[in-house]
């Protein structure tokens, strides 16, 4: 059977071929990096979940095994693990430690008078979503992943992802509205 | 056409630019104007600004994560740098009849000609060769009886590093294929330190001695590459510099342990009195025995006098660093490194099983199905 491309570069990664690990890490660290900001809404802290992501999957290369899902579907699940792991831990830490890290919720900034939201404000609106609402806005219109993509990767199917990103709009539709 | 259809269908128009996103905007206004919010929404998050990870931050994880592969291929088991054919794999499970046609390939090998056997042990990592000879080297392993296997994995620590020397000599050395094969020869030096004590109690110095030595080559190989590598590949030979100065230091502190009084007639004895393999074992390792000078596994670093063998006998208050090199490694303490183990590095203890690669334990996110949580990406995949 034909190896996709990225299949390929897993195998060469899984060899321990540094280039091939780095091309995946290119690939894939922006969505990876904008996911935990997405779900911690603190650039370091994404910074650093982002790195423990990579790690682990580094880590667990070796014993990666391809069956059918891409490779960001297990990406974007430990990332999920290492994001619930922060908020555990951050549970457990006083409360002004977290009070810095918030973005500012001030709308009508000139970024959005000119048809686009820059990026603070986007974080701050995609927290209001459930998880799989800010995953499918993320895949689907950020990522730029089709809706057969954004399925396998969140394992539903095209029928599910299209009311999910229905419904993930009109969320934000109303929280545009109340934040206006 | 619900509003989800809908949706999707006008996204779809876009997307494929059969209409601009003004004229599905309007289409969908006409039709259903929920569905047109949503799209401008759409539209208006695809135009956003994406939030990027700091320039440097990224930069600064893709060496750590290269460091991490390199390193990675350190500590998988039996020194391989390269994953064995599927053929190999399948001979070295356990079982009668793998066994049967293990013994039909070596025997296949052995009855082979010389330059057959010749090419085999002088093959390098990278080489398709080098995959036979690893095979071989797990064979013998495999047959070999826990008191005779820290002088194999010795041997075998000495073969890697003299595989690291012939990389090195090549005109442009690939950083990480010198790193990987330097994490081999270490692998095979923690193992041997592993299974020293089942070796029997005269050989265990002599042991000792030829992984100082080892050690110390691969510095001088690795110290003498450095210069040659592009500067963002020097971080990795650092850490392997770093890793073997360790290793060195542990073997000189059991070397020193194995020194103490009432312990001396130990260093004395001749490390050939070390179980050998059994027969069909020992004519295996031949094939993996150092016929290239890739392989000169008692030698030192070039220039330097070479451990004679049978010849492990050290002067009192002297390890076998070689000449002009430190014995041990600046603050680096004599006593209790012999349990050091390197960050990354871990050490099986004689008797228990390690982890094959890929096989018994699920890898980060790889969870059960029942372990996951039902909010996580991927459904019940990968």
């Amino acid at each position: 059977m034909q190896l996709t491309p990225e299949q390929a570069l897993v195998q060469r990664a899984q060899a321990g071929e540094a280039d091939a690990l780095t091309e995946l890490y290119r690939q894939h660290s922006p969505a990876i990096y904008r996911y935990c900001l997405f779900r911690v809404r603190d650039p370091a802290a994404a910074e650093d979940l982002a790195s423990e992501v990579f790690l682990r999957a580094v880590e667990g290369l070796p014993r990666y095994v391809d069956r059918g899902a891409p490779l960001a579907a297990w990406l974007f699940r430990i990332a999920h693990d290492r994001v619930v792991d922060f908020h555990r831990r951050a549970a457990n830490r006083p409360a002004e430690e977290l009070s810095d890290h918030l973005p500012d919720h001030q709308p009508g900034t000139e970024a959005q008078a000119l048809g686009r939201l820059e990026a603070g404000r986007l974080t701050a609106l995609l927290a209001q979503l459930t998880d799989e609402q800010q995953l499918v806005v993320q895949l689907r219109f950020l990522e730029g992943y089709s809706l057969e993509e954004a399925a396998r990767l969140m394992g539903k199917t095209t029928g599910a992802i299209k009311a999910l990103q229905h419904r993930a709009l009109r969320q934000l539709a109303r929280q545009l509205a109340k934040m206006a | 056409m619900n509003g989800d259809e809908a949706l999707q269908k006008y996204l779809e128009a876009i997307e494929s630019g059969e209409q601009s996103a003004g004229e599905a905007f309007a289409a969908a206004a006409a039709a259903a104007p929920e569905v047109a919010e949503a799209l401008r929404l759409a539209n208006l998050l695809k135009a956003s600004d994406l939030p990027q990870m700091r320039p440097a931050a990224s930069a600064a994880l893709e060496a750590r994560l290269r460091r991490a592969l390199a390193q990675q291929g350190a500590r998988q088991p039996a020194g391989r740098v390269w994953a064995l054919p599927a053929w190999a794999q399948w001979l070295l499970r356990p079982g009668p009849v793998a066994r049967l046609a293990l013994a039909a390939v070596v025997l296949v090998v052995l009855m082979a000609g010389a330059g057959t056997r010749r090419a085999v042990a002088s093959s390098l990592p990278g080489t398709t060769l080098y995959s036979v000879k690893l095979a071989l080297e797990d064979l013998q392993l495999s047959l070999t009886p826990a008191a005779g296997r820290s002088a194999v994995h010795t041997r075998l620590a000495e073969t890697r590093t003299g595989e690291l020397a012939a990389l090195a000599d090549r005109p442009e050395p690939a950083s990480t294929l010198l790193t990987a094969t330097a994490g081999a020869a270490l692998r095979q030096a923690d193992t041997a330190l592993e299974y020293l004590e089942e070796a029997p109690a005269e050989a265990q110095a002599g042991l000792l001695g030829r992984l100082v030595v080892a050690a110390s080559h691969q510095q001088a190989v690795l110290q003498a590459v450095r210069q040659r590598v592009p500067a963002e590949a020097q971080a990795d030979i650092d850490q392997a510099l770093e890793a073997a100065e360790a290793r060195q230091a542990a073997a000189a502190a059991r070397l020193e342990d194995k020194r103490r009084p009432g312990q001396k007639e130990n260093v004395e004895a001749e490390p050939t009195a070390t179980p050998e393999p059994p027969a069909e074992v020992t004519a295996a390792s031949e094939i993996a025995a150092p016929e290239h000078p890739a392989n000169a596994v008692t030698a030192g670093p070039p220039g330097q006098t070479k451990v004679p063998p049978g010849q492990t006998k050290v002067p009192p208050g002297q390890t076998l660093a070689p000449p002009g090199q430190t014995r041990l490694p600046p603050g680096r303490p004599l006593k209790g490194t012999s349990t050091h183990v390197p960050p990354g590095q871990t050490r099986v203890p004689p008797g228990q099983t390690r982890v094959p690669p890929g096989q018994t334990r699920v890898p980060p996110g790889q969870a059960t199905k029942a372990a996951r949580t039902p909010a996580a990406p991927g459904g019940g995949r990968p």
